[in-house]
C-alpha cells in the first residue's frame, strides 16, 4: 500500500469526509507531513472505489456547490488494518536491530560514550 | 482574481474526461487555494495533467490500460509524422522542365544527344518494389571517346555545374557506392561520380568506362536529378508526431472508457488492438532506424536517402492494411450504443479487470492514422 492510500484510508476510519475533509483530516493525522495533491487524492479515490475498498457516502450541496461525500467499507477497514499491522511488524524488527546495535556499543551511542 | 486561477483551474482540467470529477477536483483546488494565488502551482499542473491523462483511459484498476496507451500513442505518433511528413514534401519544388532541362543537360554533356524524360512525382514505386522512392529525372548519354577517359570527363562536368552554381557536395572514384560491384572491379570497370545540390535540388552524375567489354555496352554516362527535402518536413514531422500521439492516448482512452464493464467488448477490443499493433510494428522499428540515422554523425557524402516512413511498406501494405481494419472493428465496438448496458452500472465495481479495451482503442486510432497516411498518398 503507497502512503497516500495509506492516508486516505485513515482519514475516512472515523467519518465520512469530501476531498477538501480527506486532504485535511490527513495532514492534521501527520503533523502536517502529508500533504495530498488533489490529482492524486482523486486517482486513489477511484483506484479504491474500483477495489471496494472506499464507496460514495452521498452528495451534499453547499453554497450551490455539490460535495461528494466517501466513506470507508468493511473491506477497506480490514485493509487498513492489515497495513498497520504490517507497519507495526516492520517498526518493531527495526527497532530490535536498533536496541540490539546499542547493546554492542556499535553505533553514534557507542561513539559518544568513547570521546 | 479567484476567477483567473477558477479559470486556469479549468484549462488544466481539461486533462481529465468529461464529467463531474472535473467540478469536484475544481472544488476542492480551490477550497486547499491560499487566498490571492492566481496561478496554479508547477507541482500541481503537472500533478494535473499525469493524473488527469490516466483517468482519460478509465478502468483505474489496470495497468495494461496505460501500456496499450503508451504503444498505441507511439504507433499513431509514428503515423502522424508519416503524414505530416508527406504532406511536407508537397512543397517540394517541381523537377526542372523547359529551358531549366536544357540548360541542366548541356553542362552535364554539352553537345551530345540526351535521353530521358524531363520530371517525376514526389515519390514512384518501381514495379515489382513495395517501398516507395524519391522521383526522380533520369538522362543519359551514348558513349564516346570523350566520355571513356571517365575521369576527366567528370571533373570537366563537375566544373561546369560548379561555375552553374552547383555546390559539389562529394566526388571521387567508388564514392558514392564504396563497395561497389568487386567484380565489375576486376573486369576492369573505373567510375567517377560526383554529386551536388542546388535550389531544392540533389543531382548525381555517373561515368564509367570498363576497359576489358566492348564500351558500346558497358560504358556509362548519365544524369539523375532529384528533389532534396523542403525545409518544413522535419518540423512538420515533429508537430505530426505529437498530434498523431496525443490523438492515440485520447482515443485509446474514449475506447477504453466506453468498453468498461463489457467483458465480451473489452475482450474484442484489447485483442484486435493487440494484433493491430502486432501489425504496424514494423512502423517502429523503422522509427529505431530513424532515431539511429538521427543519432549518426553529418556525412555530406551521403545522398539523401529514402524518408523513414517507407519502410512501412517494406512487407506489403497488407500490414497496414489489415491494422487499419482491426482499427475500424475496434472503434466500431466502441461506438456501439451503451443504452442497455448502462444498466449494469451499480455493479461496475467488479468490472472485470481486463485490459482489453484499452487494445481496442489503440486500434480504432490506428487504424484511422492509416487511412489518412494512405489518403495522403504516401504509397503512391
Amino acid at each position: 500500500m503507497r502512503e497516500p492510500t495509506f492516508w486516505i484510508l485513515t482519514a475516512l476510519a472515523t467519518e465520512p469526509r469530501h476531498g477538501y475533509g480527506v486532504i485535511q483530516e490527513a495532514a492534521r493525522l501527520s503533523d502536517d507531513q502529508v500533504r495530498l495533491q488533489p490529482g492524486t487524492l482523486y486517482a486513489a479515490l477511484d483506484r479504491l472505489d474500483a477495489e471496494g475498498l472506499v464507496e460514495v457516502d452521498r452528495d451534499e450541496t453547499v453554497d450551490g456547490r455539490n460535495r461528494r461525500y466517501y466513506r470507508l467499507t468493511d473491506d477497506g477497514a480490514r485493509a487498513l488494518e492489515a497495513e498497520t499491522e504490517r507497519l507495526r511488524h516492520s517498526a518493531d524488527a527495526a527497532r530490535s536491530q536498533l536496541a540490539a546495535r546499542r547493546r554492542f556499543g556499535l553505533g553514534p551511542t557507542a561513539a559518544r560514550q568513547g570521546t | 482574481m479567484t476567477d483567473t486561477l477558477s479559470r486556469r483551474y479549468r484549462l488544466l482540467l481539461r486533462a481529465y474526461p468529461p464529467g463531474p470529477r472535473r467540478v469536484e477536483l475544481l472544488d476542492t483546488l480551490l477550497d486547499l487555494a491560499a487566498p490571492g494565488r492566481r496561478a496554479p502551482t508547477a507541482r500541481e499542473t503537472a500533478n494535473l495533467l499525469r493524473h488527469g491523462l490516466r483517468a482519460r483511459l478509465g478502468r483505474p484498476r489496470s495497468r495494461g490500460v496505460v501500456v496499450f496507451a503508451v504503444l498505441v500513442a507511439v504507433t499513431l505518433g509514428f503515423l502522424g509524422a508519416a503524414g505530416a511528413h508527406r504532406l511536407a514534401w508537397e512543397t517540394a519544388r517541381p523537377l526542372p522542365t523547359g529551358a531549366e532541362a536544357e540548360s541542366l543537360k548541356a553542362a552535364a554533356f554539352p553537345g551530345l544527344a540526351v535521353r530521358g524524360d524531363d520530371g517525376a512525382p514526389l515519390f514512384e514505386t518501381e514495379i515489382g518494389e513495395s517501398m516507395p522512392e524519391y522521383g526522380s529525372a533520369r538522362y543519359r548519354v551514348e558513349p564516346t571517346a570523350a566520355t571513356r577517359d571517365f575521369r576527366a570527363y567528370g571533373e570537366a562536368a563537375r566544373d561546369r555545374l560548379r561555375a552553374a552554381g552547383w555546390r559539389i557536395r562529394a566526388e571521387g572514384t567508388p564514392f558514392l557506392y564504396p563497395r561497389a560491384d568487386p567484380e565489375a572491379h576486376e573486369r576492369g570497370q573505373r567510375i567517377w561520380e560526383f554529386w551536388a545540390t542546388r535550389d531544392g535540388l540533389a543531382l548525381t552524375f555517373t561515368v564509367s568506362h570498363e576497359s576489358e567489354v566492348d564500351p558500346r555496352h558497358a560504358d556509362r554516362a548519365e544524369l539523375v536529378v532529384s528533389r532534396t527535402a523542403p525545409a518544413w518536413t522535419g518540423p512538420a514531422g515533429a508537430l505530426g508526431a505529437i498530434l498523431g500521439a496525443l490523438a492515440g492516448w485520447f482515443l485509446t482512452g474514449w475506447v477504453s472508457r466506453r468498453t468498461e464493464g463489457r467483458t465480451v467488448a473489452s475482450v474484442v477490443v484489447s485483442t484486435a488492438t493487440a494484433l493491430a499493433l502486432l501489425q504496424l510494428a514494423v512502423p517502429w522499428l523503422l522509427l529505431a532506424s530513424l532515431l539511429l540515422r538521427l543519432g549518426a554523425p553529418d556525412q555530406p557524402e551521403l545522398r539523401p536517402t529514402d524518408p523513414f516512413w517507407t519502410a512501412m511498406f517494406l512487407f506489403g501494405r497488407e500490414l497496414p492494411e489489415n491494422a487499419a481494419k482491426l482499427g475500424v472493428l475496434v472503434l466500431a465496438v466502441a461506438a456501439w450504443p451503451l443504452r442497455w448496458t448502462r444498466r449494469r452500472d451499480p455493479a461496475r465495481r467488479r468490472s472485470p479487470r481486463l485490459v482489453p479495451a484499452v487494445t481496442v482503442a489503440a486500434v480504432g486510432t490506428l487504424t484511422v492514422a492509416g487511412l489518412l497516411v494512405y489518403g495522403m498518398g504516401l504509397g503512391r
